[in-house]
């Protein structure tokens, strides 16, 4: 490394112990002739400690998060010209473990779809999408409602998902099985409760997004959030590891804003659901310790290199 | 973490005049970006003076070398010391820095009262050297002016 990067490095290095904080270090200078400045980046290492209750092991890992800032350094007299403020700095990074999240709850919601369409919650949730499809298959049509009545518009949003799903199809003021639909409700030997179950997966996997925003149905959306706290720490950690309740509670809080009570009422109710029998997303191996799903984890851990995983 | 159970340290021995807050309250007072950021550790002087107003306290920042690390601790001086810890425990180089405090020592280890792993958590020295060396033999002695009437800090 020649000796005036090297100096500017070390500078880098001083004014990252005097001013920024210890999860951060310099990347390799650039010199930028016409200003005559060097603009070293920020990169910043996220330390997590999980505790493996089955190994009884204390895992380490960092995350690796790339550049989270710049700072720039004069050529002539090595001084910082440009510094950036702590709150921007960690701005990039709450921003940069929420696109982290994100992808891993995509990538959740995509591989335990299934498990997903099978909580009794949700299911109560969309019983109007389940009286639809039952209907429209025992039925072989359905007359749609006045669109301008309040009760049946929920209805109508699911007629529309569905068509736009290509499991119902509109004919006039009704609406079919379309093809799909038969064919699902075919594979399951006319089973109607599978019918519904392989629908609602599909809707989650396809249309969660839009389950969630535009039709305002956020019941799935704490078993998502627990569920993916967990695997989160599993795919960092490269393992299914076992985690305490109180490590999954704080998994789960940390990363989405905090404590509740509300929540805190909830949570035992929503590893209950998450463990039952026929969802199995998290399961108690014992008293208090969780462990999650090795398929699941499998599944994930293929699709979280594809997206470029980043814990080491 | 480590400056708390420094100061602990000092309060238990009689040498430290400002009652502690609680832990929660302490870390409060490094704000709210620590958890991400880390602690920038030249603003640990500002941060520990307002929190013992009673006290005079000197942070040193300071390279050494194992011996005086050693030094410091026959001379019952808590140090904190910084390193790589993804290299002590992966053999891989990470950007972020761990800090622990080493309360003594045997011819094999450096004992650590560690924010991972709890009370005199051994670590095998030379790999400690290892990772010290990635952050240029690095420590922080935090005392106060009971202590250095006290103790020798000067290993």
């Amino acid at each position: 490394m020649p000796v005036l990067v090297q100096r500017v490095k070390e500078k880098a290095e001083e004014i990252i112990y005097n001013k920024l904080g210890t999860n951060i270090a310099p990347g390799e200078p650039e010199f930028v002739p016409s200003k005559k400045v060097w603009i070293v980046p920020l990169e910043l290492d996220l330390p997590r400690v999980i505790d493996d209750r089955r190994t009884g092991n204390l895992n380490y890992m960092v995350f690796r998060l790339g550049s989270v800032g710049t700072l720039k350094i004069d050529d002539r007299f090595l001084k910082a010209v440009e510094t950036p403020k702590r709150t921007d700095l960690n701005d990039a990074v709450e921003e940069k473990l929420a696109h982290i999240r994100e992808k891993v709850e995509s990538l959740l919601v995509q591989t335990a779809s299934l498990q997903f369409a099978r909580l009794v919650s949700l299911k109560h949730m969309m019983s109007p999408l389940e009286s639809l499809v039952t209907t429209v298959l025992k039925r072989d049509t359905y007359p749609l409602p006045d669109k301008h009545s309040t009760t049946w518009r929920s209805v109508l949003n699911y007629v529309e998902l569905l068509v736009k799903q290509e499991l119902l199809v509109r004919e006039g003021d009704t609406v079919k099985p379309a093809g799909l639909l038969q064919q699902i409700h075919q594979t399951v030997n006319g089973d109607i409760n599978r019918t519904l179950e392989l629908v609602l997966k599909d809707v989650i996997e396809k249309e969660y997004e839009t389950v969630y925003h535009d039709y305002k149905i956020k019941i799935l959306h704490p078993y998502v959030q627990i569920s993916s706290a967990y695997y989160d720490y599993a795919l960092s950690a490269h393992d299914l590891i076992a985690l305490s309740e109180e490590d999954l509670w704080d998994a789960y809080t940390n990363q989405y804003s905090g404590f509740s009570k509300k929540r805190w009422f909830r949570f035992d109710n929503y590893l209950r659901e998450l463990s039952d029998g026929r969802v199995k997303l998290l399961n108690e191996v014992e008293t208090g310790v969780w462990e999650g799903d090795r398929e699941v984890l499998e599944k994930l851990q293929r699709g979280y290199e594809n997206f470029g995983g980043l814990a080491s | 973490m480590c400056s708390y159970a420094v100061l602990r340290y000092w309060e238990r021995r009689g040498f430290l005049r400002t009652a502690l807050p609680s832990y929660d309250a302490f870390k409060k007072t490094f704000g709210r970006y620590v958890d991400l950021l880390g602690f920038p550790p030249n603003k640990l002087n500002d941060y520990l003076r307002d929190i013992c107003k009673k006290d005079r306290l000197k942070v040193q920042h300071r390279e050494g070398s194992i011996e005086s690390l050693q030094a410091h601790l026959r001379n019952k001086i808590p140090v904190i010391s910084l390193f790589d810890y993804n290299m002590y425990q992966r053999g891989q180089p990470a950007r972020s820095t761990h800090a622990t405090v080493l309360v003594g020592y045997t011819p094999e280890n450096m004992l650590a009262n560690d924010p991972f792993h709890g009370k005199k958590y051994p670590y095998e020295k030379n790999r400690f050297q290892e990772a010290w060396a990635l952050r240029n033999n690095r420590y922080i002695l935090i005392t106060t002016k009971v202590t250095l009437n006290s103790f020798p800090t000067e290993p």
